[in-house]
């Protein structure tokens, strides 16, 4: 994930990983959902519809990103998780922490109030 | 099959995992489900157990049969029991209380058995997943 897929929709940064996120390409996830964070909008979607697979690294890098985030005055949520990273959202409770949507529009809305 | 102490090893667990359950019929979410499983335990061995070891070795088998994936992990570390381990000690703000001991918690949830001994120096970890009928 040397070039982490993404694109800005209107005041939001959309970050679109593939495949998966794992303990081998975390890192570069966090690197890069970094500098995009510091170089773009400070409200995060992580559209999760072409993923198919976080483990526990994962989410330690959405957490770090989030934090990020947050600290420069904008905020994150998820959008579109589905099967098993819809499953490892909810035993983490990272669902209800940082908000699981329907859709990329709805998650951009829900950052915004 | 042998893996390097490596944490970039993980990804090609999980492309071999894939390989397998392809090869075997078995669909692709429950074998990326498995492949959680070994990618949480490995990420642990490699991240702790075998930490600063040039001479850590780390082997896996799998196999498939009557409609169960069986694993098992052996490394030469320092004796560690996840079965026993207990998860570390929550701090800092919400997220960060969720994460602790996650990696644990999300391969007790996939797995419907995990057991663990010593032998010879080596830990090993064996496991086994159910698969969802189809």
């Amino acid at each position: 994930m040397a070039n982490l897929p993404h694109e800005i929709l209107g005041n939001a940064l959309v970050l679109k990983p593939s495949r998966r996120i794992d303990s081998s390409n975390a890192k570069a996830f966090e690197d890069d959902a970094s500098a995009l964070v510091d170089a773009g909008p400070k409200l995060v979607v992580v559209d999760a519809s072409e993923l198919d697979y976080i483990s526990s690294a994962g989410l330690r890098v959405i957490l770090t990103t989030a934090k990020k985030a947050k600290a420069a005055g904008g905020g994150l949520t998820i959008a579109c998780a589905r099967n098993n990273v819809k499953e490892v959202l909810a035993v983490s409770g990272f669902d209800n922490i940082f908000g699981l949507h329907a859709s990329v529009e709805a998650a951009i809305a829900s950052l915004g109030k | 099959m042998s893996l390097a102490n490596d944490i970039q090893e993980v990804g090609r667990v999980i492309d071999t995992l894939e390989e397998f359950g392809a090869a075997q019929g078995i669909s692709p979410g429950e074998a990326l489900r498995f492949g959680l499983v070994l990618d949480e335990l490995i990420t642990n061995i490699v991240s702790y157990g075998l930490v600063g070891r040039p001479d850590g070795v780390i082997t896996l088998s799998i196999e498939h049969d009557e409609g169960r994936l069986r694993a098992e992990l052996a490394d030469n570390g320092p004796p560690f029991d996840p079965l026993t381990a207990e998860p570390t000690e929550p701090s800092g703000d919400v997220a960060d209380r969720a994460i602790g001991g996650l990696g644990l918690k999300i391969v007790k949830n996939v797995l419907d058995r995990l057991d663990y001994r010593r032998t010879d120096g080596v830990n090993r970890i064996t496991m086994e997943m159910k698969l969802k009928a189809a």
